[in-house]
């Protein structure tokens, strides 16, 4: 028996160590949630901005049926802003079936969004924000309608993906009565439970987000949330968000060693660190050059050709990955919804996307297949409701 | 039955159906972890080719194993002092195989004695970039007056990827697992041999 015993624990140990090395890379994915926390829907912010990122995003979008006008629109948001309240105080919405569903708090945010085509057909032309337009069509472009556009934007991010499932639904029986549905993205990432978190990964392995501004500081304030300088009044303190789904081939990304890959982003995969530095928030040196004179960061490497240029063309990154399984060509059917944050989508967002459509290493693996952009109101009080200011 | 008997019995069904195939997995599991190489031979030839010593130099054509990107292509050319020498624009070949490097300087007319590092960073218009060095020494009368060229210094300009934190672990974890069970392995042998005698 003591034998026995004995090389179980031999065993255990021995399996133990075995099994480690499959299983390094596996714990940081399992970092702990804090399923109890709320995240006040009410504020100056809508929330899922500046909140640190959740497991779990879903993004929904809308079009606005004929003959809502401006009154049907605007009790519309009255009752979108009242069940985004109460889901996210872990209370049941108005008429909910599945009350169960909404009573465990895992940091669920609600927020809503305005495309190009709200302001049109409710004759709001003249009350778009400064900077907010369409993208412009890019050659690496392959974009899918059932990816792209939108009227009204629903994103409900949470830890909790069962919970975030019932919001969704929730809210979408919410605007059935004035929207039809027009495409619903699902997505994941490892949960940043503080600002202070790792910054998580995509589906290349790549950590993404490093240069994000820190939340809560002023610089994070300047880059994301719009002023008076947005043109409108009703705006300050809104956002403007550019949702693009980014297909990845993983299959030919697999072909690549690592050192390609490394070449290709600019940074190492392991550390997220830039390969002129040894950290990953060390600033990259992209004029560093080896003993031979060639530069260490390629000159079209990712961050060599997403890098800004002036404080202007900044922004935040808060994406989510996506995992479909298997396309029909027998290929991986996953990716990346790419959320880009800002105060001015025009002069932030515009020249970085312009710079790597035109030449970045990464396009070799990646192809855009839905675009949407959406003015994000800003945030409201108990008594009042999303875009009260525009639709008043 | 004696106990030892049993003991023995089970030990010999344990290496069998634990510990072979753990070793198994752990060598599969080794070649399967080889880093996948692409492009391994970027460089079919050049002139001056590698690690040569000239008489004479004016230019340095690089022929590549396939068509590179010639929008993305960075070229150098270095003195051995580390000074790096202004290149006319790069003239590559109708199918972008074959690149010629011009010094735009009085040296354009044939480089000085001394040795020198042409670098290429290229890709190969799937994204894979390629870098490397081609080195070559002239010397008017054809006898190297420098050190020997060092034996691996193919591509200086090679970025080791870093991933000691996750792949670099495995080896050395499936190591010390093997080792714990043989270890324990032993100390049953040991531990039977002593049961027989008594």
């Amino acid at each position: 028996m003591r034998r026995r015993g004995l090389l179980g624990v031999g065993l255990g140990v021995g399996g133990l160590a075995l099994g480690a090395g499959g299983t390094v890379a596996v714990d940081r994915a399992l970092s702990p949630h804090e399923p109890d926390r709320l995240i006040p829907f009410h504020g100056a912010h809508q929330g899922g901005v500046e909140t640190p990122l959740q497991a779990h995003g879903v993004f929904t979008a809308h079009d606005l049926r004929d003959g809502v006008d401006l009154a049907a629109a605007t009790r519309l948001m009255r009752l979108v802003s009242d069940d985004a309240a109460r889901l996210c105080r872990a209370e049941p919405a108005v008429n909910d079936q599945e009350p169960e569903l909404a009573r465990t708090p895992s940091r669920l945010t609600v927020t809503v969004g305005f495309g190009p085509g709200w302001f049109e057909r409710l004759g709001l032309q003249d009350r778009v924000p400064t900077g907010f337009a369409d993208l412009p069509s890019y050659e690496i472009d392959q974009l899918q309608r059932r990816w792209s556009g939108g009227d009204l934007l629903l994103q409900v991010c949470g830890d909790d993906a069962l919970v975030v499932s019932h919001a969704v639904r929730q809210l979408s029986k919410t605007v059935r009565a004035f929207t039809t549905p027009r495409w619903v993205q699902r997505g994941f990432s490892t949960p940043m439970s503080t600002p202070d978190s790792p910054t998580p990964r995509n589906l290349m392995g790549q950590i993404d987000g490093t240069v994000n501004p820190r939340s809560g500081t002023d610089d994070f304030a300047t880059v994301v949330w719009a002023d008076r300088d947005a043109g409108v009044d009703w705006f300050a303190g809104g956002t403007m968000l550019v949702l693009r789904r980014i297909a990845m081939l993983m299959e030919t990304w697999d072909e690549l060693d690592p050192h390609g890959q490394e070449l290709a982003v600019g940074r190492r995969i392991a550390t997220g660190a830039p390969l002129t530095g040894q950290q990953e928030h060390d600033q990259p040196d992209l004029n560093a050059t080896d003993h031979s004179g060639l530069p260490v960061i390629p000159k079209f490497s990712h961050i060599a050709r997403a890098a800004h240029t002036d404080r202007g063309d900044r922004f935040l990154r808060r994406s989510y990955n996506y995992d479909e399984g298997v396309a029909e060509d027998g290929t991986a059917d996953l990716g990346l919804l790419f959320a880009a944050y800002q105060a001015n989508l025009t002069r932030q967002y515009l020249p970085v996307q312009g710079r790597l459509a035109q030449q970045d290493l990464l396009n070799e693996w990646t192809v855009p297949i839905g675009s949407a952009v959406f003015a994000l109101p800003p945030g409201c009080g108990p008594d009042g409701f999303l875009g009260e200011g525009l639709l008043r | 039955m004696s106990t030892t008997s049993v003991s023995h019995r089970w030990l010999g069904r344990l290496v069998r159906r634990t510990l072979l195939p753990l070793l198994l997995a752990g060598l599969v599991t080794g070649w399967a972890s080889a880093p996948a190489g692409a492009h391994v031979e970027a460089v079919h030839s050049s002139t001056p080719e590698q690690h040569s010593v000239v008489t004479e130099v004016s230019e340095v054509t690089i022929e590549f194993v396939d068509g590179i990107d010639t929008e993305t292509a960075t070229f150098t050319l270095r003195r051995a002092d580390g000074t790096d020498l202004a290149l006319a624009d790069p003239v590559f070949s109708a199918e972008d195989t074959t690149v010629t490097l011009t010094p735009e300087s009085a040296e354009a007319e044939g480089l000085a004695e001394g040795r020198y590092r042409a670098g290429y960073q290229v890709n190969f218009g799937d994204g894979h970039v390629s870098t490397g060095v081609i080195e070559f020494e002239v010397s008017r009368d054809g006898e190297s007056k420098a050190e020997p060229w060092p034996a691996d210094d193919q591509a200086p300009a090679r970025v080791e990827p870093d991933r000691a934190d996750v792949s670099g672990q495995w080896p050395w974890l499936v190591g010390i697992g093997v080792v714990v069970v043989a270890g324990f392995a032993v100390v049953l042998v040991v531990q039977r041999r002593r049961s027989s005698r008594g």
